[in-house]
């Protein structure tokens, strides 16, 4: 029973969704509007969760010192602390929101402002005429590269067009079929949950 | 001449943050042509009668403000100039505090009042969740309050507006998107079930991956990175950080050209290749 109710409830939520999604008459009877608020109440319960869970894997590591526990200290300082205020002052109160500001705007910015000199090194060594594929990729690269920038049309007026197209015709046939991929692959991984088929979700539990 | 397949990091690095303070201290000034995407997303929103309702998703983080506010700033000048009602709203955590700081001097400039003009309901969680709901019971979706935790019935704006659907008056959503959550909720919720057009605001790299959307019609348009900001800017007539981040763009694209190139002719002029 541990295994076939987990089983049997996601088998009734998932036909819910289907079923209200491809019968109007199943639609009016508003069984998603209720699934969603539950699944709401389900989010705040898997913070909860998300919380008690590093609590005990750094609050264990702590007693033990392990190895870099002072990392562990500085997580469960910050992650309570800021919780607290949070609650005290909520979210957009002077001190929980100056932090943020102050603290993880900036920190969040400079680590995505160092992926251009990150990605300008990559460029320079990956994009190299190796074989007629990497060449191809060159080719684009750079077609992509100085399109997007009004650099490329200063230097060829239409450098933007060409991108354009590019972007338009065999770029969007492409990421058509890696997206129709993706999705038919989310297709038969649902199919296989709701089948029992594919049990890893349900932990130690599943069996396979 | 092989050498030049072996420059070091270092020296790139240097380089990389002189071409940022170059175009910093020294603006470009490049002009920009008006591709087609950007002018789609412009047409569509000018063809909006005055007064219309316009969702707008605030999805994204303090990560990617230098490219988005651009966008999200052009925008907002063309919504208060065509006199349409903004409704913000964000499955991200803080898209929505950091477009209320944005939003508001162009509210004042154009004498748009907050509750009466446009409205921020702020992030509420559940990400797909809670935007579906959204599209049956914006009170529910939102738990009853804005942005500020004030009830949404003493706002003007809201006083006929029940739900994200054609029938409270939304005419169009508009969504600043670095990710997940991000315009594929939206397409399936909105889009699709509510017949409402998207447009998309975008980060540069993942104009590609909408482009199939763009091009089958479900995004009205979308506005691509920076550039698409620079274009926007000048349709809407308002110079801002779109026109001047593009020159450091410009340098940085040149500047990742030349090392390609060299690197090529250290490679092509290699006897171990």
């Amino acid at each position: 029973m541990r295994k076939e109710f987990p089983m049997l409830l996601t088998v009734v939520a998932a036909l819910t969704v289907i079923l209200s999604q491809f019968f109007f008459h199943i639609a009016e009877w508003n069984l998603m509007d209720v699934l969603d608020k539950w699944l709401n109440v389900m989010w705040g319960i898997a913070i909860g969760l998300g919380i008690v869970n590093l609590s005990v894997v750094h609050g264990k590591k702590i007693m033990r010192r392990a190895p870099g526990f002072y990392n562990s200290v500085v997580l469960l300082a910050i992650l309570y602390v800021y919780a607290i205020l949070g609650l005290w002052t909520t979210t957009q109160g002077y001190y929980h929101a100056w932090i943020f500001d102050n603290v993880y705007a900036p920190l969040d910015s400079t680590v995505f402002g160092l992926v251009a000199f990150f990605i300008t090194t990559a460029a320079y060594r990956a994009f190299k005429v190796r074989t007629w594929e990497a060449t191809v990729m060159l080719l684009a690269g750079m077609i992509l590269l100085l399109g997007s920038a009004p650099i490329g049309e200063a230097i060829w007026a239409d450098w933007a067009h060409l991108r354009q197209w590019f972007l338009d015709i065999p770029n969007a046939a492409g990421m058509r079929g890696i997206v129709l991929g993706i999705y038919l692959g989310g297709f038969a991984t649902a199919l296989r949950v709701m089948l029992g088929l594919e049990r890893a979700w349900m932990g130690a539990m599943g069996g396979r | 001449m092989q050498k030049l397949q072996a420059i070091g990091r270092r020296p790139i690095y240097v380089l990389v943050f002189l071409v940022g303070i170059i175009a910093f201290l020294w603006p470009l000034g490049l002009p920009v042509s008006v591709q087609p995407d950007t002018l789609t997303v412009y047409k569509a929103l000018d063809a909006l009668p005055a007064g219309s309702l316009v969702w707008f998703g605030a999805e994204y983080d303090v990560s990617t403000k230098p490219e988005l506010d651009p966008q999200v700033v052009a925008v907002f000048h063309h919504l208060f100039q065509k006199n349409l009602k903004p409704v913000i709203y964000g499955m991200w955590l803080r898209g929505p505090t950091i477009v209320q700081g944005l939003v508001e001097p162009i509210a004042e400039e154009y004498g748009k009042q907050y509750g009466v003009d446009w409205i921020n309901l702020g992030h509420k969680p559940g990400t797909s969740t809670n935007l579906r709901l959204m599209t049956s019971n914006i009170t529910e979706g939102a738990a009853g309050v804005d942005h500020f935790g004030k009830p949404l019935a003493n706002y003007p704006i809201m006083r006929n507006v029940t739900a994200l659907d054609k029938a409270s008056g939304f005419r169009h959503v508009v969504i600043a998107e670095a990710g997940t959550p991000g315009n594929r909720e939206y397409l399936g919720i909105v889009v699709k079930e509510k017949a409402i057009p998207m447009s998309v605001a975008t980060l540069t790299m993942s104009i590609a991956e909408n482009k199939p959307f763009v091009v089958a019609g479900d995004f009205t348009g979308q506005i691509p990175g920076l550039r698409g900001a620079a274009e926007y800017e000048y349709l809407v007539g308002k110079a801002g950080k779109g026109a001047s981040g593009t020159d450091a763009q410009s340098l940085a694209a040149l500047l990742v050209f030349g090392l390609v190139v060299l690197g090529n002719i250290g490679y092509l002029t290699s006897p171990r290749r």
